[in-house]
């Protein structure tokens, strides 16, 4: 009986040292990774100035000068028959479609409480949250129990008239009386992992930027199509019926978004060799 | 016990004498059978340990899966090995082991894959991964799919397509459309009947015998129902016959993804930016 008492108690004891020798790294993260971790939420604030640096410039420099220079958008500029491109809500809708097509499990969605799409309108958890974001304006993390993914939600405000203009005239809206700096939705972005490697978060964020440049891909591929195709190059809407080339505009895309992104990441340290 | 049974049954008892020693004839030198040393016993357990051993390491062999399989592989999957999708759990056993025992101490949100990988839909797509796929299950993730991912599990590939079943769609049913086109109306409905006609019809079976779902096959789609695939042929499709849209296919699927370890997928992509390899846009 004694030695049965020993044995058990030494394998208890090997039990509780192999355990505390092996303590598994903090949840979320994957198991055999190491490196210094970023908590996914800084991922997703670094994500989303990325994609207003990138909006913006979409709706400024090529919608907004686009159209002084006769370039056409449309919410149906897939249509072949239309030659136009997307409006700055349809640009991060095909940035998600690439995204989606990644590698990266990065996820992307534009939704809101009364869309002109009613496929984008948000339903559930998401419904829930944004009422909170109209409330406070701030973003909202949180884990989707039912997607099994960490989310946050970012305000998408009417920022320009022509977004107030578009909705309100658009026959299929659900609300016709959105005025400039309402909240008029929430980017949405979600990820599998609580917190992430640097060299994770760097993956996503070039994800996301191969996805900027896919979209925009998409539409200088449908401009070629156009009937009087723009020329491309170096040249901008604002000089004239022009449009810069996908490295040209990807290089502004970085000018404008990368400070603040190193800015978010540089206290994460360097690459885990 | 011994006298009931040799009560009951004398004519035993008469066959059993002299296979009993009694205090009158047993002999001191001859003390009954003898039991085995602790050398032989100890033996016999070292050669046990060591067969069972390697019985069990033999059911690592690929030669062997099929003794360890839940069921028959899916059709196309006939020749995979089971690592190819059961890939190793990150970290070492001790590693998972731990993070167990301390998910169940309450020290931790969840608890760890032993082993082997949870084989998910990146598993599945580290091969089927297409551009143009006509219902990704990324695609599902969005919120208002919420009620389709609630009723069949939509946005994992297992909803459609579980391994081990000998079959290609393990859906019972092909009315599964209802769950997200049930308000489907098109302008101008170039198809015969019409598309409202058949929604109102509720005739969800006919859906898949003019569209092919993930849209891989080479082929025009038809206008008219009659023109469409007979819904005996997507059945006969669902359990593993050839497809009846066509056979030729836009993409094939790649296996050598599937040998990617779980923590670098999502991270490292071919043809993506990333921190080592193309440098970030």
């Amino acid at each position: 009986m004694r030695k049965f008492a020993i044995a058990v108690a030494a394998i208890a004891l090997v039990l509780v040292v192999l355990i505390v020798a092996n303590a598994p790294p903090p949840d979320g993260a994957a198991l055999g990774s190491g490196g210094a971790r970023v908590p996914i939420a800084t991922v997703f604030r670094v994500l989303e100035q990325e994609n207003d640096a990138v909006r913006a410039l979409w709706t400024t420099r090529i919608v907004g000068a686009g159209k002084r220079s006769g370039l056409r958008f449309d919410k149906h500029w897939r249509d072949e028959a239309i030659d136009a491109g997307p409006l700055p809500a349809l640009f991060l809708r095909e940035t998600a479609e690439s995204l989606r097509r990644s590698r990266v499990r990065l996820h992307l969605f534009l939704g809101a409480e009364f869309p002109i799409n009613a496929a984008n309108r948000f339903t559930g958890l998401q419904a829930r949250y944004f009422k909170e974001i109209r409330r406070t304006g701030a973003p909202v993390f949180f884990f989707d129990d039912d997607i099994g993914f960490h989310t946050a939600m970012f305000s998408d405000r009417a920022v320009a008239e022509a977004c107030v203009d578009c909705h309100n005239r658009e026959p299929e809206s659900m609300k016709k009386d959105w005025a400039l700096g309402d909240i008029m939705g929430a980017t949405t972005w979600a990820y599998p992992r609580g917190e992430v490697s640097l060299e994770e978060a760097l993956a996503m964020l070039g994800a996301l930027r191969a996805a900027f440049r896919a979209a925009y891909g998409a539409y200088l591929a449908k401009a070629a199509s156009f009937a009087r195709p723009p020329p491309v190059g170096e040249q901008w809407p604002d000089e004239g019926y022009f449009l810069p080339a996908a490295d040209v505009f990807m290089a502004e895309a970085r000018r404008r978004a990368s400070p603040a992104t190193l800015r978010a990441l540089l206290p994460f340290g360097r690459i885990a060799e | 016990m011994a006298a009931d049974r040799n009560t009951a049954r004398p004519d035993n008892f008469k066959a059993m004498r002299g296979r009993y020693t009694t205090s009158a004839n047993r002999t001191p030198e001859r003390p009954g059978p003898r039991r085995p040393s602790a050398f032989w016993k100890h033996l016999g357990l070292a050669i046990g340990a060591v067969v069972g051993a390697l019985w069990l390491a033999s059911l690592s062999l690929p030669e062997r899966s099929d003794w360890v399989a839940r069921g028959p592989m899916n059709t196309g999957h006939e020749r995979l090995a089971c690592p190819e999708c059961h890939l190793p759990a990150p970290g070492t056993v001790a590693q998972q082991f731990s993070a167990n025992v301390y998910d169940w101490m309450g020290l931790r949100e969840r608890s760890s894959e032993f082993g082997s990988q949870d084989v998910d839909s990146q598993v599945c797509l580290d091969c089927h991964r297409r551009p143009d796929d006509r219902h990704p299950v990324s695609r599902f993730l969005e919120p208002h799919f919420v009620e389709a991912r609630h009723q069949i599990g939509v946005h994992e590939c297992t909803a459609c397509h579980a391994e081990h079943h000998g079959k290609r769609v393990t859906l019972p049913t092909m009315g599964f459309c209802v769950h997200c086109h049930g308000d489907t109306a098109l302008q101008d409905d170039p198809i015969v009947p019409t598309h409202a006609a058949l929604v109102q019809a509720e005739s969800w079976h006919t859906c898949l015998q003019c569209h092919d779902f993930h849209g891989n096959h080479h082929r025009q789609t038809p206008t008219r129902l009659a023109d469409g695939v007979a819904e005996a042929r997507v059945r006969a499709y669902f359990d593993g016959a050839p497809s009846p849209y066509s056979t030729v296919k836009h993409w094939k699927a790649v296996p050598s993804r599937a040998l990617i370890p779980k923590e670098k997928r999502g991270t490292f992509m071919d043809g993506e930016p990333s921190a080592r390899g193309a440098p970030l846009e």
